[in-house]
């Protein structure tokens, strides 16, 4: 089967500085890769090259085997990979639900309208806030629309972006079992990129472990959880959530 | 005496109104005051008065080509300029647009002469008499225009998608853009509908008031203080302030002294933007991180 979305020997950076030097990887319908790795590992780098934003110096990247270099971050949104960006970046002077409404703008209206409601079962919260400006919602409430936001265009690729960012344990837990979900209950093929690697790998299928711009480990994430070296050079075998 | 000069006043207040709708439109859009704004106005007017006076074109038609002539300059201004730099923080964007303000001023004086130039009323709309109030039928133009334009505009911002995909890009432009938005079209969109709105603006002032190379300043000065009074981004408030503006200026005139018009309505603005700091009609935004 032909893997989603394949990144293959990507190299990017910004300007001079190269920070990704070469990563490969692969994600499959209804599996979640989780991306792990320190600050400053070049995560967010990888995302933003795959939604168009930093045009990388070599590598490729495919959807559904079709390459995608050097198209438009909006063409790439439109073609079913949806991003979430760090720090949910949700417009906050305008409603939720009109935040929801923007995820699927240039696609049919009665679709979209369809697609909402799901959504609104997904984040039964957002309903009552529907008319209210997003920017004024806690954060956990603005991750969930960040997240619906890109569920609305009924996407085949999910890459979040450290959906935990900043929010009570309580929460985190809500939005993990939120991605489960749509993995299980809806086939999305997920790209889940966390700091809370604990969390992260018990409910991957796939890892990636990126360090310094490079793949450094990959594999089950059972396999890497139960790796003992690899807890501690990453993450320090503490655990949480 | 008292009601004519408010009569004034609205009919000056919705010139300001029509200079604040182009600074709203643009601001929605990319967060960018357009300080060459004014000379949108300011090329509407001289566009028509070169087309009708010199050329002898019919009035409509030269209308209708001030407004297409600005639309070009607003969209060559976003593509040819603003785009080059659109990396730059936010205040090199808005000093290119006061260099290009700037530039304008400098190719009008150039392509239409340094000289006062003026245009015929439109007419067909008679002059109003109230008791012992008149109302111009160019100040009834423009009083109509303003009213649809001004609509028109409140309508695409708050209900269409396109307008709420423009400010979403505002907002967040590369969150706009994982949305599918394509945040370098909406600018060069706004950019075009501020052009036609100062190009026809402009053209409605100026059997009013002349057209002369060097109105973009005033009538830029004025438009954005109106557009923050009745707070930046609501096409309701870019009306309000004007008309609270031209209110003001034309009583101070009237009963005080015109020398003073200025100072008292920017006077106005400072205080409006202690009391009220999201204006007049704005909504405070409350944002939690
Ligand atoms: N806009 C930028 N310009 C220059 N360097 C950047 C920029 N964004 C990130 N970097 C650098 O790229 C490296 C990887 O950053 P990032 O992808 O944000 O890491 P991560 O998401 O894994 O924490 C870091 O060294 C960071 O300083
Ligand atoms: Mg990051």
């Amino acid at each position: 089967m032909t893997a989603l979305m394949e990144v293959d020997g990507l190299r990017a950076g910004y300007g001079s500085v190269e920070v990704l030097h070469g990563v490969s990887l692969s994600v499959r319908e209804g599996e979640i890769l989780a991306l792990v790795g320190a600050n400053g590992a070049g995560k967010s780098t990888l995302l933003n090259t795959i939604s168009g934003f930093i045009r990388p110096s070599d590598g490729d990247i495919l959807c559904r085997g079709h390459s995608i270099l050097g198209r438009a971050p909006a063409v790439i949104a439109r073609a079913g990979i949806r991003h979430v960006p760090e720090g949910r970046r949700i417009f906050a002077e305008l409603a939720v639900e009109e935040n929801l409404m923007l995820g699927g703008y240039g696609l049919d209206r009665e679709r979209v309208l369809e697609r909402m409601k799901w959504v609104y079962e997904l984040f039964p919260r957002l309903i009552e806030r529907r008319s209210q400006a997003a920017g004024t919602m806690s954060g956990g409430e603005q991750q969930m629309l960040a997240i619906g936001r890109a569920l609305i265009a009924d996407p085949k690729l999910l890459m979040l972006d450290e959906p935990s960012m900043g929010l009570a344990p309580i929460v985190v837990a809500e939005i993990f079992k939120l991605i489960v979900k749509l993995r299980d209950a809806h086939g999305l093929g997920i790209l889940l990129v966390e700091q809370n690697a604990h969390a992260a790998l018990r409910i991957a299928d796939q890892a990636c472990v990126l360090s310094l711009g490079c793949v450094v480990k990959q594999g089950t994430g059972a396999a890497l959880l139960s790796d003992q070296t690899f807890i501690e050079a990453f993450l320090g075998g503490r655990s949480s959530v | 005496m008292f009601l004519q000069v408010v009569v004034s006043g609205i009919v000056v207040g919705c010139v300001y109104g029509m200079a604040a709708l182009g600074f709203t439109i643009v601001y929605n859009a990319t967060k960018i005051i357009n300080f060459a704004n004014g000379e949108f106005m300011m090329l509407g007017g001289v566009l028509l008065a070169g087309l009708v006076a010199a050329a002898k074109v019919p009035i409509p038609v030269g209308i209708l080509a001030a407004i297409a002539g600005c639309a070009l300059v607003g969209w060559v201004l976003q593509r040819g300029v603003l785009d080059g730099a659109r990396n730059s923080d936010p205040l090199t964007l808005v000093m290119l647009t006061i260099g290009s303000a700037l530039a304008l001023r400098g190719a009008a004086a150039l392509a239409f002469g340094r000289d006062v130039s003026f245009v015929p009323e439109f007419g067909v709309l008679p002059l109003v008499l109230l008791g012992n109030v008149y109302i111009p039928s160019q100040g009834l133009w423009i009083i109509m225009v303003l009213v649809v334009v001004s609509a028109a505009l409140w309508y695409v911002f708050s209900r269409t998608m396109l307008g709420k995909a423009m400010r979403a890009a505002s907002q967040e432009p590369r969150a706009a853009a994982l949305c599918g938005i394509e945040p370098r079209r909406t600018a060069a969109l706004a950019m075009i509908m501020a052009g036609s709105i100062g190009g026809l603006a402009g053209a409605m002032l100026a059997p009013m008031s002349a057209a002369f190379y060097e109105n973009g300043i005033f009538l830029g000065l004025k438009g954005f203080a109106a557009a923050v009074a009745g707070g930046l981004g609501n096409p309701l408030g870019a009306v309000v302030g004007g008309l609270l503006i031209g209110l003001v200026e034309s009583l101070t005139s009237g009963f005080v002294a015109s020398g003073f018009k200025d100072a008292v309505s920017f006077m106005l603005l400072i205080l409006v933007l202690i009391l009220r700091p999201q204006g007049l009609v704005g909504k405070a935004v409350v944002r939690r991180v």
